[in-house]
């Protein structure tokens, strides 16, 4: 039984994305292999103290991302072939950039302006790394 | 397919100065449902229509396929019953209430019961007057917990408990559903716990239900929109919003049925859309209520 | 299983109120001592205060176990369980009963015994003794059914007084019917027609109490 999942209440974002981020994590590390068992929808949400419909759509956006591959009756395991060190990092680049896009807006900036600052951006932390 | 746990049809109760009214619920075996409301909406007096201690004035109400009041007997066999003005018994102590309960229903666990005495730290020879409220809430509540009753009907369970017990009673609330064909339903002002722990969710006002639906559903269908309005341009009523507070340029719109193309409906008539944002279960409950009464009071 | 219930609820309250009977109990020991061997005037007491003792406990057992349940807000936990409005009435007026069976029986015996064995006593007021004690009794049923079916102490408080009030005015009725009071001196005790129609009277109020509190509880819509 895995009880070291959190759902963090100062996190805003809704429960069952938080469930599906910390499955990813589990798996891009390594601590959960291919074709491994993960626990029952029942059993995580209880681990968790969550409702059942909760757990139930995390797991359903993880098969539909396919993060994990559910047994009709025998619970769910860990899609084989799952690359998610490099997904993990995708979406995080994502949501930086959505996230100076969105500053960007609210700045009044024009995608050519922030196209600019970004390339300062990268040539800036390119410096930084050849000193 | 069974039948539904709770299944209210049509439910009227007058009281001099208020009115359940036309209230319809169908909770299916399994689920976890949430009752959200103010003080005075009618949460306690639905509850207590579903334990058949108060009769309907009209309309239809089954608990566990059983009619209610009728059969009330035979259904309570199979509920367990909590409220936030319930007590136990002052000068007894708790080993007395459980071998009481115990004596009672036939499903009774003693290695859960001791269990739960251990994970909310009572103790059986304590008498419930020396109990802090806390304490005793957890111990009436153990008298329920303990039966694995089928359903359990619980009118504000987590009220005025500090932290850490409510999260020793969500646990147990929780680790009843892991049993299969066990139903909850609970009543609360802590938006918090029914977020948490709720398959679906219902809010009462002024004793009618104003909306019921699936947590998740709610939770991404409600929208808050950050929008900055250029001046000379008309804010357009856009299909889906309940509610917009406008101060000046900036305003903020509430949307119950958002969808990927809401925004855009802002965009064309030249209304920028700052941010769109999540709304956490009260907000989405205020929002909620006070649309609601502006229908009503219009 | 169901049936079990009802038990378990008188047994319930004999938990509860053990010491109310006992000490019920013990003012009744004293009565009979003060009966027994009070001089004069301390005799009389004795009998006066055996009276009054049945007719405190029974209030005082009426009150405590029938209001308390929901002046304590003890009713909804016993309605949560598989019982009906009216095996709760029935657990209720039996619980009362039982409570007050215990003093109530030892009184009434001994005050039988004393009775007939006291030399300085006439025979003939033993069966006017039992008539009053057994109307402490139908009193006692009297302010249970008030008590349950009127929901509130304030006419459970009307109802013991006027009830403890009217024993006085029963007392004197009995005692100034010439039929009654014919016997009261003799030595022996007599059963005539009169009083077994008292008895009898009192025993059907008792019924026509119980059945109209169970009839009245049975009909109500909202039980909390």
């Amino acid at each position: 039984m895995d009880s070291s999942f959190l759902i963090s209440q100062s996190d805003k974002r809704p429960m069952y994305l938080q469930i599906m981020e910390q499955v990813k994590q589990k798996i891009a590390v390594g601590d959960w292999r291919e074709g491994q068992a993960i626990p029952s929808i029942r059993q995580l949400a209880v681990d968790l103290q969550v409702s059942v419909i909760t757990v139930k759509r995390a797991y359903l956006e993880l098969e539909r991302e396919g993060v994990i591959v559910t047994h009709h009756g025998r619970g769910s395991t860990v899609a084989a072939g799952v690359e998610l060190g490099a997904t993990l990092r995708e979406a995080e680049l994502d949501q930086h950039l959505d996230q100076a896009a969105r500053l960007g807006t609210i700045m009044g900036l024009e995608a050519d302006e922030l196209e600019s600052r970004l390339r300062n951006a990268v040539d800036r932390v390119t410096e930084k790394e050849a000193v | 397919m069974n039948s539904p746990a709770i299944q209210l049809q049509g439910v009227v109760k007058r009281y001099k100065f208020f009115t359940l009214d036309n209230i319809s619920l169908t909770v299916p075996e399994g689920e976890v449902m949430g009752v959200i409301g103010p003080n005075g909406a009618g949460k306690s007096t639905t509850i207590r229509i579903l334990m058949g201690l108060v009769h309907q004035d009209r309309g239809e109400v089954r608990v566990l396929g059983r009619s209610m009041p009728a059969d009330q007997v035979a259904a309570k066999r199979d509920i367990g019953f909590n409220s936030e003005d319930m007590r136990l018994y002052g000068p007894m102590t708790i080993d007395w209430h459980l071998r009481f309960a115990r004596s009672i229903f036939p499903g009774w666990d003693e290695d859960y019961a001791t269990l739960l005495l251990k994970r909310f730290g009572l103790q059986r020879e304590q008498k419930v007057k020396g109990l802090s409220h806390g304490q005793r809430v957890k111990a009436a509540l153990l008298t329920v917990l303990a039966r694995r009753p089928k359903l359990m009907l619980l009118d504000e369970p987590t009220t005025g408990l500090d932290p850490v017990a409510r999260h020793e009673i969500l646990r147990e609330l929780t680790s009843a559903m892991a049993e299969e064909g066990r139903t909850i339903l609970f009543s609360s002002h802590n938006t918090q716990d029914v977020e948490q722990i709720s398959d679906r969710i219902t809010f009462i006002d002024r004793g009618r239900i104003i909306d019921s639906m699936d947590k998740e559903k709610y939770l991404d269908r409600w929208r808050r929109l950050r929008l900055e309005i250029p001046s000379g341009v008309l804010v357009p009523a856009v299909r889906g919003v309940v509610g917009i507070k406008q101060q000046g340029r900036l305003a903020v719109a509430t949307s119950s049925a958002f969808d990927d193309e809401l925004p855009g409906a802002y965009e064309r008539a030249g209304v920028r859309v700052q941010r769109v944002e999540t709304m956490t279960l009260e907000e989405i409950f205020v929002a909620n209520v006070e649309r609601s009464r502006e229908e009503v009071d219009a | 299983m169901n049936a079990t219930i009802i038990p378990q609820l008188i047994r319930k309250d004999i938990d509860l109120y053990r010491n109310f009977v006992i000490g019920g109990l013990a003012a009744g020991v004293v009565s009979i001592l003060l009966i027994l061997f009070g001089r004069g005037v301390l005799g009389l007491i004795g009998i006066i205060s055996l009276f009054i003792t049945m007719i405190v406990f029974a209030s005082l057992v009426t009150g405590q176990c029938l209001v308390n349940e929901r002046k304590h807000q003890t009713l909804s936990f016993l309605m949560s369980l598989p019982l009906s409005a009216l095996q709760y009435t029935v657990a209720k007026l039996a619980s009362a009963f039982v409570l007050f069976l215990v003093p109530w029986l030892v009184l009434t015996a001994a005050g039988t015994w004393i009775v007939m064995v006291s030399p300085a006593i006439a025979h003939g007021v033993l069966p006017m003794f039992l008539s009053l004690c057994l109307m402490i009794m139908v009193g006692m049923f009297l302010t249970c059914g008030v008590a349950l079916v009127a929901e509130s102490e304030g006419w459970f408080v009307t109802a013991t007084v006027v009830v403890n009030v009217s024993y006085n005015f029963v007392w004197i009725a009995i005692v100034n019917t010439p039929s009654l009071a014919k016997d009261l001196k003799g030595p022996t005790p007599i059963w005539s027609a009169t009083m077994l129609s008292l008895i009898g009277g009192e025993l059907a109020l008792m019924a026509a109490t119980i059945g109209l509190t169970l009839w009245l509880q049975s009909r109500k819509r909202d039980f909390i």
